[in-house]
């Protein structure tokens, strides 16, 4: 069984109209997201999506926050687990849910944008954790897909 | 992939996936279960991840999976490797991201009948005083210096404190603190999250439970345990909260490049990221693992404590203590001495989802137990049974170490699509369990239905001779996080 999210935008809807930005995939305990986009800016960000809608935050005001992150890494994919280590511990310790990022760099050893998120009230589930297992980043034809289990 | 061909039968309840299988393992494999949960276990990838478990450099006699086991990620849930320390590795993907999730029961003095009219009160009190920590943590935010108190000295430091008494202590694997925990090596990210989160309880599979002792198998090992029948007890399942989650992160990104650049150990899933448990590296990441596990254990001993003072406030005029019955880990890394061919070889122990069962006589255990043996906590699933056994010299063959739990048998978003969570708590209010929990999605993750049968698993490893049964306990009301 698959859940999908919901579609990329319009532009790029047309662009590969099978394409959809996060998908739920089946696991025995654990929270596996594969993410799809034009380029790997999307891929990245709409892991904010899944992430988002497994945790189903309540919030406490409309306000948004804005944070700054900047990391670097040996290659891609520990570049990928870095960014989302760095989301959950932000959310942990500000009590915040993210579900944008306006990158201003991102390269396969780069990082730097601001992450916009809201202050919660609560949250009916967490992630523990983006683990390394299964953890997979592709270029395909015309988008990127990339692929992490969450331990919850 | 696995067929029944590649299954050796021991007995009725232990298979074995012989060294042969594959060129890389160094021992064979074996799993705890009757035929029909082979079957069963044998569905997902659980097995393969076995067989990987069985590659790990130092690993002695066997890679071992409990009957509730099923997939996770590196190790199955449910998984044991038995490292030999002085040419074997550390690996924290074989411990998992929540270091020492574990049980705590409380026993009361009371009788079902006596806290019925109290039960309500008593659930809404406890929930009210114990946060899930998801956007809401505990009031009280320690400073960093206090952190680094509880990570190197885990509920021994809250007893001091007053939050608890000595016998908390004595009835605690490892007394409630590892002497290993080393709190320099913690990032300071760790410390951040643990700030508020000591007395929390999470989310998930955690829970706290109302319940009543149904029935005693073994009366004198109970009378031990001071549990009788019709009694109350509460038991607590959490771990070490996002803390532990930023160590076990933190240690992984820094083992993966070593083990592959440096220590050049080939696994077959990164996710073990392992390092030589004697290196420095090994050893600074065993130190922050202990830290972990000690904040683990001062968050249990904070939530007893709360649920004390929950306890006090309602039932005014019939106060009784909650006195601990015991407090065991299962996910965890322990150094353990082990008599191989009559010499002691030190050995750590993952423990990935498996419980500590030291049976009667170890050296380990408190003076009330070391005759009788350790009491040994197994949840079930949130409305059906739990278990006290206790453990069993037999139970060297599996290091000591039994299921966990029930185990899953059906993925969360198979339940979320399957049950719906009014329905779970409308059946289990007609069975007469309250349960306070806001989220509907997280019961029906929940559901009984999405687990397997915990009074089989426990029969398994009773005929396994790994444990033996001292009571069957049953929930009266279920307080989970979110």
């Amino acid at each position: 069984m698959k859940i999908s999210g919901g579609t990329q935008n319009d532009k790029t809807a047309k662009q590969c109209p099978e394409v959809k930005e996060y998908e739920i995939l089946e696991h025995a305990a654990d929270l596996k997201i594969r993410t799809r986009g034009r380029d790997l800016k999307e891929a990245f960000s709409n892991f904010l999506k899944g992430i988002f809608e497994f945790c189903r935050p309540e919030f406490e005001d409309q306000k948004p926050t804005v944070r700054e992150i900047w990391l670097k890494a040996e290659n891609l994919e520990s570049l990928l687990i870095d960014f989302l280590s760095q989301i959950l511990y932000l959310s942990d310790v500000n009590d915040e849910v993210y579900s944008a990022i306006d990158f201003e760099i991102l390269t396969p050893r780069e990082l730097k944008g601001k992450i916009i998120g809201r202050k919660i009230a609560r949250q009916q589930a967490e992630i523990k954790a983006a683990t390394w297992h299964e953890l997979e980043i592709k270029k395909r034809d015309d988008y990127w897909e990339a692929t992490v289990l969450f331990d919850i | 992939m696995l067929t029944r061909q590649n299954f050796k039968k021991i007995n009725d309840y232990l298979w074995e996936i012989p060294k042969s299988f594959r060129s890389d393992m160094q021992v064979p494999a074996r799993i705890y279960a009757d035929e029909k949960m082979l079957d069963q276990i044998s569905r997902d990838k659980s097995l393969e991840q076995l067989v990987n478990v069985a590659v790990l450099p130092g690993i002695q006699k066997y890679a071992l999976a409990m009957p509730d086991c099923h997939e996770g990620y590196a190790s199955p849930i449910g998984g044991v490797a038995a490292i030999k320390i002085s040419e074997g590795i550390i690996s924290p993907g074989m411990q998992g991201y929540d270091v020492n999730c574990g049980m705590k029961l409380l026993r009361s003095s009371l009788s079902a009948e006596e806290i019925g009219p109290y039960l309500e009160n008593l659930a809404d009190k406890i929930y009210e005083k114990v946060p899930s920590g998801l956007g809401q943590g505990q009031s009280i935010k320690l400073d960093v210096a206090s952190v680094d108190e509880i990570l190197e000295r885990g509920a021994q430091k809250l007893v001091e404190q007053g939050y608890g008494t000595k016998s908390d202590l004595d009835n605690c694997e490892a007394g409630g603190r590892l002497a290993w925990a080393d709190a320099s090596v913690v990032s300071k990210q760790a410390k951040s999250r643990g700030r508020d989160q000591v007395g929390t309880l999470g989310s998930g599979n955690h829970f706290l439970e109302i319940q009543k002792v149904e029935r005693v198998f073994d009366a004198e090992t109970a009378k031990s345990f001071g549990l009788f029948e019709g009694q109350i007890v509460i038991m607590i399942h959490t771990g070490s909260r996002g803390l532990g989650h930023q160590v076990c992160t933190d240690n992984l990104r820094e083992f993966i490049p070593l083990m592959q650049n440096k220590y050049k150990i080939k696994v077959p899933d990164r996710e073990f990221a392992c390092v030589p448990f004697n290196s420095p590296e090994g050893q600074r990441g065993l130190a922050a693992s202990a830290a972990a596990a000690n904040y683990a254990w001062a968050n249990r001993q904070m939530i007893a404590h709360l649920i004390r003072k929950a306890w006090k406030e309602v039932l005014t005029d019939r106060i009784s203590d909650l006195e601990v019955v015991y407090d065991v880990a299962h996910n965890i890394i322990k150094k353990e001495k082990y008599d191989f061919e009559g010499k002691e070889v030190e050995i750590a122990v993952h423990r990935k989802g498996a419980t500590r069962a030291f049976p009667p006589g170890h050296f380990e255990l408190p003076e009330a137990y070391r005759r009788v043996g350790q009491p040994v906590l197994i949840p079930g699933s949130m409305g059906t049974a739990s278990y006290v056994l206790v453990g069993a010299e037999k139970g060297k063959e599996s290091f000591y170490s039994v299921n966990h739990g029930a185990g899953r048998k059906m993925s969360r978003h198979a339940a979320i699509g399957a049950i719906r969570g009014e329905e779970v708590v409308k059946h289990l209010k007609e069975k007469g369990i309250l349960v306070k929990c806001r989220s509907m999605r997280g019961i029906a993750e929940e559901a009984p239905a999405a687990y397997k049968d915990v009074d089989q698993i426990v029969e398994t490893v009773e005929r396994a001779g790994l444990a033996k049964k001292v009571a069957r306990l049953v929930p009266l009301a279920v307080i989970k996080g979110e």
